[in-house]
């Protein structure tokens, strides 16, 4: 191997993703191979960064999960998004339908009433009464 | 709290804050990723079988987490409140500074593989079942992730 394709293994070298085989040439090429050695001094200058930058944990994180473990199952089941999600459309399902019927019940009670309010055209009527008092009915009805 | 989730916290609480601080470079954002992470864990602990189903979920959760973080944020288009480092502070933990500095600059899908394999520890198959990706695009990622890094590290000396 010349020194690219080392220098492109050298990453997965540190890391032991690299085989026995190739982990024993790439030892070997470093022992005589100055830049090589200077990447790989790179690599681990960076590994060391990352080490060194390793942020604590706030002190009081653990404290708002324990808060939530301590709620009963059932009221933490809400907090899962989901479920929230499942009992909005539900509530709002409900609501929906519920106002449907209703609509629909008042529509049937408006038409009903209305029904039993026709206004009735009682012209007719008047013809007969009159016609009664002027006495022209009675021989039809007799 | 049940001990065994306490211990699980105490053992990934630290990688897990500093892998979301890593990719989100905000304290509280990251702060918050973890909270929610550990405690959608801990409601649904009783699916899980085995310590390796859980911290590839962690991590996974983690990842995603952070990343619907970024989409939020450049959807309302808030600009992020990077980390603080006190002036008073910046010589003797030039390493934040300067991981900060390096990160900023690397984009997140050479990043996230990178963090996981530096902060999480993870070997390249497992980093493949944590974001969904193949082995080689993984091995990839990390070396251009790498190589950029190195650039970005000789041009700040």
């Amino acid at each position: 191997m010349d020194c690219k394709e080392i220098s492109s293994l050298l990453y997965d070298y540190t890391r032991g993703e690299t085989g026995m085989k190739i982990s024993e040439t790439i030892k070997d090429h470093l022992g005589a191979c100055p830049e090589c050695a200077a990447e790989l001094n790179k690599i681990m200058e960076l590994k060391g960064i990352f080490r060194a930058s390793l942020a604590e944990v706030p002190v009081n994180s653990i404290v708002k999960i324990r808060e939530h473990m301590k709620k009963p199952a059932i009221f933490r089941l809400f907090f899962k998004p989901v479920f929230a999600a499942a009992a909005v459309l539900l509530i709002t399902g409900t609501l929906l339908i519920n106002s449907a019927v209703s609509y629909a019940r008042s529509s049937e009670l408006d038409s009903f009433l209305s029904d039993s309010y026709k206004v009735v055209d009682h012209s007719d009527c008047y013809d007969v009464i009159t016609a009664a008092y002027s006495g022209d009915i009675e021989q039809d009805i007799y | 709290m049940d001990p065994k989730l306490e211990v699980i916290y105490r053992e990934n609480s630290r990688y897990v804050y500093n892998v979301a601080l890593g990719i989100l470079r905000n304290k509280d954002e990251a702060e918050d990723v973890m909270q929610n992470v550990f405690i959608k864990l801990f409601d649904s602990f009783r699916a899980f079988r085995g310590e390796a189903n859980i911290k590839t979920y962690l991590y996974r959760m983690t990842v995603n987490k952070s990343i619907d973080y970024i989409r939020f944020q450049s959807l309302h288009s808030k600009k992020n409140e990077e980390i603080e480092i006190p002036e008073a502070a910046k010589n003797t933990d030039s390493a934040k500074a300067t991981l900060d500095s390096l990160l900023e600059n690397l984009k997140d899908d050479l990043k996230i593989p990178v963090l996981l394999s530096e902060i999480g520890g993870f070997s390249y198959k497992e980093i493949a079942s944590i974001l969904r990706i193949n082995l080689g695009t993984v091995k990839s990622r990390i070396n251009r992730g790498i190589t950029r890094l190195k650039e970005l590290a000789a041009k700040e000396a």
